[in-house]
């Protein structure tokens, strides 16, 4: 039926010429694995070390002929374990589902799909090498949760607030006004929990002077690069950014225009790093704790 | 020494974390996310479907 649009000009042919994408079912996955993966990282690392304070149990496992890094090695390859087993699971279990619907992925959404889940992979292994860092920190598993759960919300809520518009302009200005013409902003109230601000512009009846012309879009330029600029490195702290970058570029369905898996991985080498980065700094800072730890 | 020590001690967490009810609740959300994920999707497509667009 599909191909029936081949050579149908109208909007409905075009449609049919169109296939459906099993890649926009795992771009739905990812919004909701962003939240639900954060919380299976935190919930499996934050009492691994308290757990073992609080039972005193950590004092007779090193009176065994064990070093305290094969400790905390074996505990941070314990759990990156598991967590692994858990993510190849539900890939397998989503890409069943599919077949099960008569939707088999070829291979270039096969690779897609393998991005994917090794980014969500890595999503909740920084959660994961945080909740561990809280509790090699921490004295006892509640005050090692709290923590774990605000520099989650830091990380996840209140870094990526300043890539937003109305946070940006509040913090380094609003944006040029096109010379000719005056704005007014007011703050539009759109629901209980979200205000909207509206910049509202209009043109006056004087003549535009060139030269004002030219410097509004040089001092445009200028802003909409500094944006660019500090919305990407916010993007780079937050792990959940780097996610959700990551995963819109590759679960877009490969088109004529499409730049190729490759170069898109390429391009976002950046987002990539910086997501090796995370975990690898919070499970090094942790590791350095441990060793250092005075245990009574 | 060094990597029979680190391996048991790998394998013991492995095993605690798999045998946790934590896991084991955490798990069982993240496949209902998957399957109610791939599900929507379905029904989405059936929606947007040329087949049924295709009125004339």
């Amino acid at each position: 039926m599909i191909a029936e649009g081949d050579d149908d000009p109208t909007l409905a042919g075009n449609l049919a010429g169109m296939k459906p994408s099993v890649l926009s079912a795992y771009s739905q996955m990812g919004m909701l694995m962003a939240g639900i993966g954060v919380v299976l990282g935190i919930a499996m690392g934050f009492d691994l070390v308290t757990r073992e304070k609080e039972s005193k149990s950590l004092k007779s496992l090193l009176a065994y002929p064990v070093f305290r890094d094969e400790v905390i090695n074996g505990k941070a390859l314990g759990g990156v374990g598991a967590i692994a087993l858990a993510m190849g699971a539900v890939l397998v279990v989503s890409v069943a589902i599919m077949a099960l619907f008569g939707i088999v992925p070829n291979l270039d959404e096969l690779v897609r799909i393998l991005v994917f889940g090794v980014t969500s992979f890595l999503l909740v292994f920084t959660f994961f090498a945080l909740a561990l860092l809280m509790s090699t920190v921490s004295k006892d598993s509640g005050s090692a949760l709290l923590y774990s759960l605000i520099v989650m919300i830091v990380l996840s809520s209140f870094v990526p607030i300043f890539a937003y518009t109305p946070v940006y302009s509040a913090v380094f200005g609003d944006a040029p006004t096109p010379p000719g013409m005056s704005t007014y902003s007011y703050q539009q109230s759109s629901s209980a929990y979200t205000v909207t601000s509206v910049a509202v512009a209009y043109k006056s009846d004087d003549a535009v002077d060139p030269e004002a012309l030219a410097e509004y879009e040089r001092a445009s330029r200028e802003y909409m690069n500094q944006k660019r600029t500090i919305t990407d490195i916010v993007t780079l702290v937050s792990p959940t950014g780097n996610y959700q970058t990551i995963l819109g570029a590759v679960s877009q369905p490969a088109g004529d225009n499409d730049p190729g898996l490759g170069n898109l991985l390429g391009a976002l080498a950046c987002n990539i790093i910086a997501l090796l980065a995370m975990p690898a700094a919070f499970f090094g800072l942790a590791w350095v704790r441990f060793m250092r730890e005075d245990i009574r | 020494m060094t990597q029979a020590a680190l391996r048991i001690i790998a394998g013991k967490e492995f095993s605690d974390h798999l045998r946790s009810r934590r896991f084991h609740l955490l798990f069982a959300i993240l496949a209902v996310v998957a399957a109610v994920g791939m599900i929507t999707e379905r029904s989405s497509t059936r929606k947007t479907s040329p087949t049924t667009t295709r009125s004339r």
